[in-house]
């Protein structure tokens, strides 16, 4: 019985938190989009700003992940090759980084360098009494700080995830390349081939609320701060567990149900 | 909006500008009444008990029960004497009665002056609408803030500006910036911005200051800074908490020279201030400003403090 009052009483908590976070989100886009005494040009300067943070800053890191993912993950299908044969290569290939590397990868790079800063940043703006002091100027602290973050970040993991698959399926021809005269045009053409709706949607589905789930669950936790400096480190380490739970789940998800869905595309699922 | 007049800064006041320019145009709503609606000792507002305090930027006083010295003060007492309240919270409820018993007409500025922790600066951001408070009630012209929304509440907002003792500017944003972000926020033309904040940091020798982000500024700096980014709008009510705590001889000096622009540009301004009694500045209680405060006692000891 405690372990059902347990599970009863986190799974509320949990409801709560969400219901409290869409909350949050759903105030930041209405007070931007239909409040019509500010002007936009402020919060567009703040999205680009997060987008230059977000997406711009985080491309050397994301090129060295990428190359080296794509590189391990060609280096396997080699081996696998020469078991079922080379045409499996090119859709193990995107299935591989398209689908479930690329967004997985970026997302944890962005909550550990983005999600992480703007939790600590929203802390540090709650302890100085700089979200009171906007607020005060009429500026309406959602609209200013967690809209311009959102549309920011969502932005910037869409562009980043786009960016990593395509460093990462280059890493991949360089470890073709080592081993086979393939041509580049001739590996490009597998790929193209190899591509199809279903990964778009999945591409775009996944990045796109990864984005919005980390850069929500951060806003959320750096405002939850109470006032004292010393809860801004805990407030971040939050983020950071709640953004990885929630995105690692949300991936997952998808998958399953992708996979689901290719099972009773083939028959094998009545 | 006016057109500016050339080279005539903060001070030429005689002229009707603040900065060099005249009224800028913000969509907002003038406000007529500033009142206190304090709660009763159980927390419920009662019709007998509760009483209503007011005050009028533009110098007409309504007090909704027709608060007078002798019934503020016994309002007071029963206040003060409430088992629930916390000591701290009494010195604001003789605040409030000061409040209420005051005329608070054109140009004037209230002083809260009260000892560490005597709920200054809580009051202050309660008269703000940044803090909510269950033992009273803030009514901007009749509206209580506790049922407004931020958006429905703007309107009055934007005549209402706000420094808080700790500056609050953005720690990301140059000084500049800082200053310039209302103004852009709120659509004024981006050239009058600039000129507007030029002038500002013309005016208090902040130009070196200029672009160096709040951490590498000194501390009158952020200070005087916070103030005159809560001026830049031109709101009526101006609520400073502690506006020369910290301050040097010259930046409190340089500070009501500001204040004093301020009150002769815009005539029915409404200064609201906290401060501890003795950094209230004697040039305030000598001949800048009129300090409204009931108990004469009260003021000689402002005024013994200062001096």
């Amino acid at each position: 019985m405690s372990f059902l009052s347990a599970v009863g009483t986190r799974s509320l908590s949990m409801l709560e938190y969400t219901a409290n976070l869409y909350l949050m989100v759903y105030v930041s886009f209405r007070a931007t989009l239909f409040h019509q005494t500010q002007g936009l040009r402020t919060i567009f300067s703040v999205i680009s700003a997060q987008i230059y943070f977000t997406g711009f800053q985080a491309l050397p890191i994301i090129s060295v992940l990428a190359l080296g993912s794509g590189a391990v993950v060609m280096a396997q299908s080699q081996s696998q090759a020469s078991i079922f044969g080379a045409s499996v290569v090119a859709p193990f290939l995107i299935a591989v980084v398209v689908r479930e590397i690329g967004p997985l990868l970026v997302a944890l790079i962005v909550i550990a360098r983005s999600g992480t800063a703007v939790a600590s940043e929203l802390g540090n703006m709650k302890v100085n009494r700089e979200i009171e002091a906007l607020e005060s100027m009429g500026i309406h602290p959602y609209s200013f700080i967690v809209f311009p973050r959102l549309v920011g970040g969502m932005i910037s993991v869409i562009c980043l995830a786009a960016y990593f698959c395509a460093v990462a399926l280059m890493g991949g021809y360089l470890i073709v390349r080592l081993q086979t005269q393939v041509p580049l045009q001739y590996f490009l053409s597998q790929l193209v081939n190899a591509i199809s709706m279903d990964d778009y949607i999945i591409f775009f589905l996944k990045n796109t609320f990864s984005g919005f789930i980390i850069f929500s669950v951060s806003c959320f936790q750096g405002l939850q701060l109470s006032g004292s400096a010393h809860e801004v480190p805990q407030v971040t380490t939050r983020a950071v567990v709640r953004s990885v739970v929630y995105v690692v789940s949300f991936n997952l998800i998808v998958t399953i149900l992708f996979y689901l869905k290719t099972l009773l595309k083939f028959g094998v699922l009545r | 909006m006016t057109e500016p007049s050339s080279g005539v800064l903060a001070f030429k006041a005689k002229e009707k500008c603040f900065l060099g320019y005249g009224p800028l145009s913000v969509e907002r709503e003038e406000i007529q009444t500033l009142s206190l609606r304090v709660a009763d000792v159980s927390g419920k507002e009662s019709n007998s008990n509760s009483k209503s305090v007011s005050g009028s930027a533009s110098g007409l006083v309504s007090n909704s029960n027709s608060n007078s010295n002798s019934n503020s003060n016994s309002n007071s007492n029963s206040n003060s004497n409430s088992p629930s309240q916390t000591p701290s919270f009494q010195e604001t409820g003789e605040f409030l009665h000061r409040f209420g018993a005051s005329l608070l007409s054109c140009g004037r500025m209230l002083i809260y002056s009260g000892s560490v922790a005597s709920g200054k600066s809580h009051l202050l951001r309660a008269l703000a609408s940044l803090s909510l408070d269950e033992r009273f009630d803030v009514l901007y012209n009749g509206k209580d803030t506790k049922t407004l929304s931020f958006e429905e509440f703007q309107p009055l907002r934007l005549n209402i500006g706000f420094a808080s003792v700790r500056g609050g500017l953005l720690v990301n944003r140059t000084l500049r910036d800082n200053l310039l972000l209302p103004l852009r926020y709120h659509r004024i033309e981006e050239d009058l911005g600039q000129k507007i904040v030029d002038n500002a940091l013309l005016e208090f020798e902040f130009q070196k200051f200029q672009n160096r982000l709040p951490a590498y500024l000194p501390f009158e700096v952020i200070h005087l800074a916070s103030i005159l980014r809560a001026l830049l709008l031109q709101p009526q009510v101006v609520i400073l908490d502690e506006p020369w705590a910290g301050l040097e001889k010259d930046s409190v000096k340089q500070l009501l020279q500001l204040l004093t622009a301020y009150q002769q540009f815009k005539s029915d301004c409404l200064f609201v201030a906290s401060s501890k009694p003795q950094d209230v500045p004697k040039e305030i209680v000598a001949e800048k400003f009129q300090i409204a405060l009931q108990s004469q006692a009260t003021l000689s000891k402002v005024l013994k403090d200062a001096s």
